[in-house]
């Protein structure tokens, strides 16, 4: 590591923003710094080869790492309840649909939850999702609006929204 | 209110608080040396029992059936029976009879540029047996080992000269653990009782896009590439060879691509206890992830505990001098729960115990060390 300063460099400044990527995928902060640490050692050995930014690279492979993941390895999540919360003002109550919206999309499959994430997390645009999950701009469509529609018919979700006639489509 | 909007703000607000990891930069070292120590050097187990597989090699185009090599060994039942050898050692075979506890059942051969590829049929009864292969011969090569079609791994044939430490073995027996992605053959589909079609392919190294793992392309070198099957031997029955004169130096043996012997917690070293077999004890603060690096110059078996649970074991076949890394993972670490130890969590002090047996020479040593993962 000590002889490649300018990667020690993209650790010490990106690997924070990162991590969260990583966590929203994984949904568990250990699991996640693993995953991080991951494309962090596979970015050290493809260091001299990157070309453009480092930080799409290794996103990239987190994205990619982590769908491969699931497929073969257990990652140890362990899916949370939101907190009990008091329905009682409009800001709880949000509180309380982010919550229930986080629990739901645990649900998702691997490659839908981490095209959300590039999605509405990092801002990708359809061509830089797909570009960064190695699929076509139609996938992400697809997958994107699939992604969306489970989580509106989502029970608990759909309970609350049935409930307060709320998230417009 | 909007979906995609409560979306955006559920994402911000529920990783707005990472935890914070210091020790990211040092983690990140040892990973980027153990992924080098394993893509290079690859990784052996230890044989616990012996398996009865059903072997056919078949090889992609011609190739020579080469007979069993000439034992190189001695039959000594009972555990490892030195005997001064003044000599020195001949050659090695390409792929040796026996090898780090494994006895080779059949092998093949093929030859770059003209053969890129060999296959073996397996019809295995458990799943504890190796491939293995010498690819010295085509330094910078890359082979890669396939089972029913799915990448196992990779390795590098041939030492990388600017890598420090030792060199590999020429003979690397590839388990699923090949490039530590996977535990058990099961893992890549293969069955007890069950034909498996191994395929090892020879050629090029073709850079991996985007992180990809590396794959292979066409040869790029001409020479041998020797492959076989081995089965686990127990180590009561195993040939174990004859003892040097002059014993290896076991202050040099180091893990594979690690910067060092890696006792920050601590070591238990046999030339300075009683005896080279028994039960010694050390006692550490426990790390969520503990390396146990087992260096030995002499045939023996080493098992390690925690706090009275297994943790790991190995053993060691010649005396040629190797190192073993073993692990143990603390209750709460991010691993499965399977692997963990019991009601043992990180930061409480434990007695790790070290015992040893069938060493005729105090010529191993333990380190303790804390690790990412």
């Amino acid at each position: 590591v000590a002889d490649r300063p300018e990667y020690d460099s993209f650790v010490a400044q990106r690997s924070p923003r990162l991590l969260r990527v990583a966590y929203l995928m994984t949904r568990d902060w250990a699991t996640a710094e693993d995953l991080l640490q991951t494309a962090m050692v596979k970015a050290w050995f493809a260091w001299s080869r990157i070309d453009g930014d480092p930080e799409a690279y290794v996103r990239k492979i987190i994205a990619t790492t982590f769908t491969s993941w699931r497929r073969r390895r257990w990652l140890g999540e362990i899916p949370q309840d939101p907190p009990d919360r008091e329905f009682t003002a409009d800001s709880s109550q949000r509180h309380a649909d982010r919550d229930l919206l986080w629990r739901s999309l645990g649900q998702l499959p691997p490659r839908q939850r981490a095209i959300v994430v590039l999605r509405y997390f990092e801002d990708l645009t359809e061509s830089q999702t797909a570009e960064t999950l190695g699929v076509s701009t139609g996938t992400v469509k697809s997958q994107t609006s699939r992604a969306l529609a489970k989580l509106r018919t989502d029970p608990a979700l759909n309970r609350v929204t049935v409930e307060r006639g709320e998230l417009a489509r | 209110m909007n979906l995609e909007e409560l979306l955006r703000e559920s994402l911000r607000e529920q990783s707005a608080t990472p935890p914070e990891n210091l020790s990211r930069r040092t983690e990140l070292e040892r990973r980027i040396g153990r992924r080098r120590w394993a893509r290079v050097a690859g990784r052996s187990g230890l044989a616990a029992a012996v398996a009865a597989v059903v072997v056919v090699g078949t090889a992609a185009g011609v190739v020579a059936l080469r007979p069993s090599s000439p034992a190189a060994h001695s039959v000594a039942a009972g555990g490892p029976k030195p005997s001064a050898s003044p000599s020195p050692s001949p050659s090695p075979p390409p792929l040796p009879e026996y090898s780090r506890g494994y006895h080779r059942t059949t092998d093949q051969r093929i030859t770059l540029p003209g053969q890129g590829s060999l296959t073996l049929h397996v019809t295995p009864t458990n799943l504890d047996f190796r491939i293995g292969i010498n690819c010295s011969a085509v330094r910078g090569q890359l082979v890669a080992l396939a089972v029913n079609g799915h990448t196992v791994g990779t390795i590098v044939c041939g030492p990388e000269t600017n890598l420090p430490g030792p060199p590999p073995p020429p003979l690397q027996l590839a388990g699923p653990d090949f490039n530590a992605h996977y535990d058990s053959w099961s893992d890549v589909g293969v069955r007890v009782g069950k034909p498996a079609t191994f395929t090892i392919t020879v050629g090029a190294e073709v850079e991996g896009r985007d992180g990809q793992e590396p794959s292979v392309g066409a040869p790029g070198a001409s020479g041998d590439v020797f492959a076989g099957v081995y089965l686990p031997v127990p180590f009561d029955q195993y040939p174990f060879p004859t003892r040097p004169a002059t014993l290896a130096d076991l202050d040099a043996q180091r893990l594979f691509m690690m910067p060092d012997f890696g006792d920050s917690l601590g070591q238990l070293d046999s030339r300075s206890l009683a005896a080279p077999n028994g039960s010694y004890s050390a006692t550490l603060t426990m790390p969520k992830f503990l390396d146990l690096t087992v260096c030995s110059v002499a045939p023996g078996r080493v098992r390690m505990l925690v706090d009275g649970q297994p943790a790991d074991n190995t053993a060691f076949w010649d005396w040629d001098g190797s190192c073993y890394l073993g692990d143990a993972f603390a209750s709460d670490a991010p691993e499965p729960p399977s692997l963990n130890l019991k009601n043992i969590h990180s930061g409480q002090k434990v007695t790790v115990t070290i015992i040893t047996s069938d060493f005729t020479v105090p010529g191993w040593r333990v380190g303790f060390d804390q690790s990412a993962n």
